[in-house]
This record gives structure tokens, sequence and C-alpha cells, in this order.
């Protein structure tokens, strides 16, 4: 049991697997048109073109639009073939992006399967992790804004007020601002919230304010201002439960992208890759390789 | 063919234990109250006077083909990380991060191919409720010769068609548009950020022929995956999307709109006023294109399509960001061409069209989107990183081709650096922005973030600006609003601009109004109604102010706040009013000039760009209009 479970965390191993099977059963079920140059219409293909249709537009097709979707087919079948004997698939940008988005697809189904968000796989994940939810401070403020259209000098004027009025007071401060339409007062804002009614600079000055006093002053994209903050929730990292659908989303991302990775670099491992440019020098050729390899 | 998709389809479920992370629908929201994809209640701030909300409708990923081709490697998952302001390895293995995240993003590959089946799908919990199914499950777990047995099985049933049903099922196979959808929904976060589902409608007729629009799906994974996108490879003819978008509405119960764009590299075609096949335009094709397109992309990566100095000979701020040598493919444009390209004239025509239909085909709200094909949506002059891969930031970027065909180019430098959705909405959630948007209450923007507030209306006076969002709602429309006329009353208009606090002072803010007179020939005027610096300037009487001046260091890409407003306001009456004639009226808000992005990168690499490379920029704002409508 042991040595399944260990085999079973293998991903290069379920890679290949996956993509060796779909392999033989390709060739196993692929029913080939007797002749090369007959278009066979069975129930079956009649069946698949009309579940196209009904993925796209969701219900049946009427009968004239079901003939002009099998000539629609076949005109994309003859096309497709004589592509295919041209080898026009070979060297398709396209046609390999697709074919190597396909392979990722495979590689994070893997991990699904390999690395489940068990419980304990989160709990885990999250501990190493913590950090990265921290949820910035939060504050419940009031502003007020000195315009440098109203005072030469609207920081020194910030300050003179501060100075001569109770600064523990929230009324005494009212209606002494300029008006601008910002918000004066704030309940319990995101970083996001400040930092969009206000930008970066003055959400980073908030932090180091005295609270439950006027102070300042601070600056803004807009001027000067002065701040009167009542209630400060510091930054914190909140339970995983609270979190969980975050933690989760994360744990796929991560899991997946180093799954694809171990898969890549296993497959790569088969491959040795020559540059063979005249164009390019030595040192470029070795730079190229320390970058590749 | 068929067969083996499905037998492929059904290996791939039984390598999975089936430990799908389910995700629940956020569709049934109370008025403040939303379930997160964990099912959890979330309250979620309700503003009934709005706030604005910036984001990006059009963005493309790795999984667009043309990304993909040009090196894109940031897929949806990333491009949704990075909008929410996570920093992320860029396409050129650089590390990339907004200065400040957006609120809301769509992601809108393109949808040729996205909805081509996919052989490898996920397993679906309910169909192991099948007990062969769930056989094969265990067998498969148990590997070795029960693996090997099961794959016979199948074979076998496949031949004398005994395969369980589930295999057989349509909605059984695993699109890469659900694997889209998947990524979307697990990103979207009411209240904190809205993922939109949304793809791109990318029709090219006649080859180069930029008919695209961007279709921004308002409900979650529930409805979307029920129905596949429309390709151009099922039509190339835009009024088979609207009646797609018709049907998938009344197949599933589900909204869409289409934000149509670029009609600048159309070479005409955008906005004509015929039906597609140039037959004459019927009340009903009118009908389906002002129901399902909305909105109108204005700004973006590849140029601004407001207007045209053809168009506009009297405006003096008309040759701004223009694209106009040619198509997608640089097949040559005609300047008879210009005329049905652009959103201004396209707003004027569609009164003219209304007239006649009684219906207006173009009646479009203002966003703006970056299209950019990198998986960043970044509209930021000093943080730009590019359209297509090949242009993140680099000292060669500016001397880069964007579009380079036999018949002609167009140099990188003259990509833009734009442009970002402001969306007035009550939450930051799908159905709130969504509601905004098909109401028109957005305005674009060519990157910055200023808040514009308009209204419309008869009785607004100068105190109302005190109070403005509340008169605002209570006394008239605001942006995208109609004005029904009961008497001869002149709309009274009130306006608000902020400066983003990020960026620069605003310079001034202008009425655009176009309108449609007795004899079915349309006008425009360009009113300035609020501008900065008043003292020392004033307005001429042939209605211009001198310009605001010029504070870029270009060498040092640098510029002061010394000049510009940090707010306009005003109420404004229209002075040229007739009563008796169809109108419109939007605004466009303009900052002082500051770098753009090629003087920041001439900088940034110590660069001498050539002399016809644009260094600095005003950039700017359009709302969405307020229709008048005489009695």
């Amino acid at each position: 049991m042991k040595r399944i479970k260990k085999w079973f965390k293998e991903p290069l191993l379920h890679f290949l697997m996956l993509g060796g099977f779909i392999f033989l059963v390709y060739g196993l079920v692929e029913q080939k048109d007797p002749e090369e140059n007959q278009i066979i219409i069975d129930d079956d293909k009649l069946a698949h073109i009309s579940a196209l249709w009904e993925l796209q537009w969701k219900r049946k097709q009427d009968s004239q639009e079901m003939q002009s979707l099998v000539e629609g087919y076949i005109h994309q079948e003859i096309l497709y073939r004589e592509a295919l004997r041209l080898n026009l698939d070979h060297n398709d940008e396209i046609v390999k992006r697709r074919l190597s988005q396909k392979m990722e697809f495979m590689a994070s189904d893997i991990t699904k399967l390999i690395e489940p968000a068990t419980e304990e796989n989160l709990k885990a994940y999250f501990e190493t992790n913590k950090e990265k939810y921290r949820i910035p401070a939060s504050f419940s403020f009031h502003q007020i804004y000195f315009s440098s259209k109203n005072h030469d000098d609207p920081a020194a004027f910030a300050r003179q007020l501060l100075a001569k009025n109770d600064k523990e007071s929230l009324e005494s401060f009212r209606n002494k601002g300029d008006k601008i339409l910002i918000e004066e007062s704030y309940s319990e804002a995101s970083m996001q919230d400040i930092v969009r009614n206000l930008g970066v600079e003055f959400y980073t000055s908030l932090q180091k304010q005295k609270l439950n006093e006027w102070t300042g002053p601070i600056q803004s994209g807009f001027g000067t201002h002065l701040v009167h903050i009542s209630a400060k929730n510091s930054s914190f990292i909140p339970e995983l439960a609270e979190i969980k659908n975050k933690v989760l989303r994360d744990y796929e991302y991560d899991t997946e992208l180093k799954n694809k990775e171990t898969i890549y670099k296993e497959i790569r491992k088969n491959y040795e890759v020559i540059i063979k440019s005249e164009a390019l020098d030595k040192d470029q050729k070795n730079e190229l390789y320390a970058v590749i390899n | 063919m068929k067969k083996s998709i499905f037998l492929i389809a059904l290996l791939s479920f039984m390598l999975l234990t089936g430990c799908k992370n389910d995700s629940k629908s956020d569709s049934d929201f109370a008025e403040v109250q939303a379930k997160d994809s964990l099912n959890t209640v979330v309250s979620i701030k309700e503003n009934p006077l709005r706030d604005v909300y910036w984001g990006d409708q059009h963005l493309h990923t790795a999984w667009s083909a043309d990304a993909g081709a040009a090196g894109t490697r940031v897929g949806p998952e990333e491009a949704l990380r990075f909008a929410r302001g996570e920093e992320i390895l860029s396409n050129t293995n650089k590390k990339a991060k907004l200065n400040r995240p957006l609120d809301w993003l769509a992601v809108t590959d393109h949808s040729d191919g996205a909805g081509v089946i996919n052989s490898v799908i996920e397993g679906d919990p309910a169909v192991m409720d099948d007990p062969i199914v769930a056989q094969y499950h265990e067998d498969m777990k148990a590997g070795g010769e029960k693996a090997a047995a099961v794959m016979m099985d199948i074979i076998n049933r496949q031949s004398t068609n005994t395969l369980p049903k589930v295999f057989t099922d349509s909605s059984f196979l695993k699109t890469i548009w659900s694997r889209n959808i998947d990524i979307v929904e697990k990103y979207n976060e009411p209240g904190k950020f809205t993922a939109f589902i949304a793809y791109e409608w990318t029709s090219n007729y006649g080859g180069g022929n930029n008919l695209h629009r961007n279709v921004i799906y308002k409900d979650g994974g529930e409805i979307a995956n029920q129905v596949t996108p429309m390709t151009t490879f099922d039509s190339e003819n835009p009024e088979d999307l609207w009646k797609w978008m018709e049907n998938f509405e009344n197949q599933t119960g589900g909204s869409v709109l289409a934000i149509p764009h670029n009609g600048n590299l159309s070479n005409g075609l955008m906005f004509q006023e015929t039906a597609f096949d140039g037959s004459p335009l019927t009340a009903e094709l009118a009908r389906l294109r002002n129901k399902y397109e909305v909105l109108y992309e204005v700004t973006q990566g590849k140029g601004t399509s407001e207007t045209h100095p053809l168009l506009s000979p009297n405006d003096e701020f008309a040759d701004f960001e223009i694209w106009d040598k040619g198509n997608l493919v640089m097949v040559p444009k005609e300047d008879k061409m210009i005329k049905t390209e652009y959103a201004r004239e396209a707003l004027k025509t569609g009164l003219r069209i209304e007239k006649d239909l009684g219906v207006n085909p173009f009646k479009y709200g203002l966003v703006g989107g970056t299209d950019s094909h990198t998986g960043l949506s970044t509209a930021e002059e000093d943080n730009w990183w590019g359209k297509y891969a090949n242009e993140e930031p680099s000292p060669e970027r500016s001397e880069e081709k964007a579009l380079d065909f036999p018949s002609g180019f167009i140099m990188a430098w003259k990509l833009g650096a734009s442009g970002y959705t402001g969306v007035w909405a009550t939450s930051n959630t799908r159905e709130a922005l969504w509601d905004a948007m098909k109401r028109r209450e957005t305005y674009a923007s060519t990157g910055p973030r200023m808040t514009v507030r308009f209204f419309g209306g008869f009785d607004y006076v100068e105190a109302d600006l005190d109070d403005l969002a509340e008169t605002g709602y209570k006394k008239g429309v605001p942006m995208g609003g109609d004005l029904n006329a009961t008497d001869a009353k002149a709309p009274v208009f009130m306006i608000h601009a902020l400066k983003d606090p990020e960026n620069a002072n605003l310079d001034r803010v202008q009425v655009v109004k176009g309108w449609l007179d007795n004899e079915g020939k349309t006008h425009e005027k360009v009113y300035n109604v609020a501008w900065s610096n008043k003292d020392e300037r004033n307005l001429g009487a042939d209605g211009n102010i001198p310009e605001v001046g010029n504070t870029v260091n270009i060498e040092e890409a640098t510029w002061t706040d010394s000049i510009g407003a940090k707010e306009l306001k005003t109420v404004w009456k229209d002075p040229d009013f007739d009563p008796a004639l169809k109108s419109f009226y939007y605004l466009r808000v303009l900052q002082i000039p500051t770098p753009r992005w090629t003087a920041y990168d001439a900088k940034r690499f110590d660069l001498e760009m050539e002399d016809d490379v644009t260094m600095v920029i005003q950039e700017r704002a359009y709302t969405s209009p307020i229709w008048y409508h005489p009695k």
C-alpha cells in the first residue's frame, strides 16, 4: 500500500501514463473511414455535429440549420484532410500552442488527483504562507483639506490651526478646511478604500498618526490634510477558516505550478538542446545555454 | 472522432479522485449580503449614491492564440492576480506589479478556439452515481491489471453502444471555455474584486476590418457555462452575434452585453448605416444593436477613437492618439471611411437613424480598455507593460513595429498606454457593475483615475453642487441617461471632476454636444465649461481658452502640479439650445500635460527618440452621453 501511495504521488509517472494511455486508446478506437477519399456521415457524426451546435445555442437545430452544419462540417473536413496531407499542421504556431496547452491542462488535472486540497494540506500551506494573508490596517477617521488655492502655505496654516485649537475635540476642527469633494469621514476604511479615495501617500502617512486627536499635516495628491483617527484596526492575519477559499485557491495554484514544472523538467531531461546558430557568437551561445539549461 | 473524444474524456475523469472544488453560484445576493465561493455569507458595502470602480473590460492572455504565438505566457489566472495588485512574473520573466490594484477585470480571450472540445476533462462527482463509473474509478485507482481491464471494457462497450450515459452527454465535455470560467469564478470576490466572465468575438471581416466585440456576462459560471461562445468560424457578421446573444438570454435567463472597439481599424465598417450585407438597415437590426451594444470602447492601446481631425476640424483636441493609416492588416484607409469609424460621429448618426427607424442603433456609452495581449492590464505611462509580449519594457520596444504588413506598418511608439473604465455602481459586485454598464453609467479614461460626475436635468442650481450626488440623482439623470422634455426648458448639467490623487492636475472640462437639425443634418460643438488658472485664462469670443501650459521636463520624465486644478465643477446650461432638436451631451476632461510612456522609456533606458515620437500627453476622460429627447 505504501508503495502504491508513493507511486500515486509521482506526477511524471501519472502524466506519462495518462499520455500513453490516451495514445493507445486513441489508436485502438480511431475508426478510419474505409476509403481515404470518403467522408462518412453516420449517426455518430450527425450527433456530434448536432451536439456542438447545441453547446452554442442550447436548442435543437431545425433541418435547414442542420443541413448547413453538415455542409460546413464537410467543408472543414476536406480542407483539414488536405492540410494534413500537405503537412500544414507541422510547425504551425497556433497548432503547437494548442497542443502544448493541452499537455499543460493534463498536468494541472493530475495535480488535483495527487495533491488534493485536504484539510491537512491546506493547513500546512496556510502556516507556511501566513504573511501573504495579512490584512493591512484599517482606519476610522475624519480629514479636513487645505487647498493651495486658498493658502500660500497650506501646511503652515494647518499647523497654526492645530496649535490654536483643542486638538482632542473632533468638532472644533470641522468646517475649518477648504471645500473639496472628498469624503470627510471614513468608517473602518480598508487600505483599498483609502488608497482609492486619497492615494498611497496619504495611507502611508495615516499609519504614523496618533489616535483620538487632530494630527498632521499629511499630504495626498490633492494637497494638505489634518486627520483625526478615532479607531485603528492594526494589520492582522485572519484565521484559516475565515479565508479558506482564498487559501484553497492559492494552494491549488501553487501546487499546480510546482507540478507542472516538475513534469516539464522530467520530460525535458529526455531532450538535448543544441544551439547551432551562426548568427550568435560563442559568448552569446554560452549565455543562452546558461539560461535554457 | 466523437468516440475517441468521449474515451479520452473518460480516461482523464477516471484518473481523478473527484475532489473537485465545486464553486457555488453567487447570483443570489441579498441587498447587502452575498455568498462567496465557499458559500459563506459576506457583507457587502452598498452605496445608493454610488462609487466609481476602476477596471479593464478588455484583456487578452496566453489563452488567446495570437497572444500565445507572440510569446505571451501569462494566463488568465496570473492576469487576475496581477489586476488584484499581486506581483507576478511577466512574459519576459520580469517582476510586474500595478501601482494600484484594479477593482474589476474582464479577461476577454478570443472565442475562436475557446469552445473547442478539449480532450482532457475534470471529473464531476455527479457521474459517480453510475455504478459502472464508480467501479471504473476504483479499478483505475488500483492500477495495474485492473486499470488495463477498465480500458478493455470501455472499448468493448463503446463498440456495442453500452457505455454509461454520462459519457455520451455533451455537457460532460470540458471546453477551454469551462476552464476559463472555473478560473474567473475563483477570483470573483463580491465586495472586493469583481472578475467578469467574458470573451472577445474577433471578426476581421474582409481581411483585417476590425469588427471586434467584447462580450461581458452578468452571471456566474452556472449560467455562462450552459452555452459555448460565438466564434467567427460560425459567423463574421455582428448581426449574428447579437442573435446569439438574444438566444443566450432566452435560453439561459442570463444577461450579456457587447462592447465594440477599434472602429478606427475597421476601414469604415464599424458604424456603417446599412445592414451588414449592404441592404437598408431594418428597425429589427437597429433594435438588436441598441439592446446589446450599449457601450463603445473609445480609447485603448491601438489608438483613441473619440473623433478625428477630419470629422471635427474645429476641435483643437481632436488630434489625439490617432491611428488612421489602415485597418488591422494595414489595408490602406481612404478618407471617406473615417466618417463611419469614430464614436462622436456615430453618436450623431444615431440620432438621424433614430428619427427614421424609431430606434437608435448607435446609443453608446463610453468605456476604455487596454486590449493588452500580455495578460497585464496596465494603462500607466510610467508602468506600461506593452501591447504584446515583445513590447514589454526594453530599450528596443519603441523602435519596433506594432503592425507590420507589406502594405504598411505602424511604429510601436504609436501604441498608447491606455485605457481604463470607471463604473458608477452601488457596490463592487458583478451584478451592480454590470447593471451600471447596462445603464451606461460609465466613463473612459486614457489611464488616470480622475473622478467624474455628470448629471443632466432641468432644475439644477449652483447650490446643488454642495450636495452633488444626492441632488444629482434626485433632480435628474447621471451619465448614460435620457432626458425627456416635457416643455421647452433647456437642460442644465451638473459637472464635477476631481483629479486622480496619484496623477496630475486637471486642465479643463468640456461639454461635447451633438444634435440633429430640422433638415436631418447633424452637427457638433465643443464647449469649455470649467477650467483651471482662471485668473490667467479667459474665455475668448470664439469659445476657446488659452492653453494651460506645460511643466513637463522630457529629459527627466517629470512634471509638476504648479498649473491646473485639483477639482473643477460647474452647473452649465446649453446656451444654444433648441427644444425641438434631438441632441446628446458628454464630457471630456483633460489633465495638464504629463510625460508619455515614450518619455519614461527614454529616461529609463537612456535613449534618443526620433523627432516624430510623441513624448508628452494630455490624458483625458470621456463620459457616456446624456441624450435629450424633444417632446
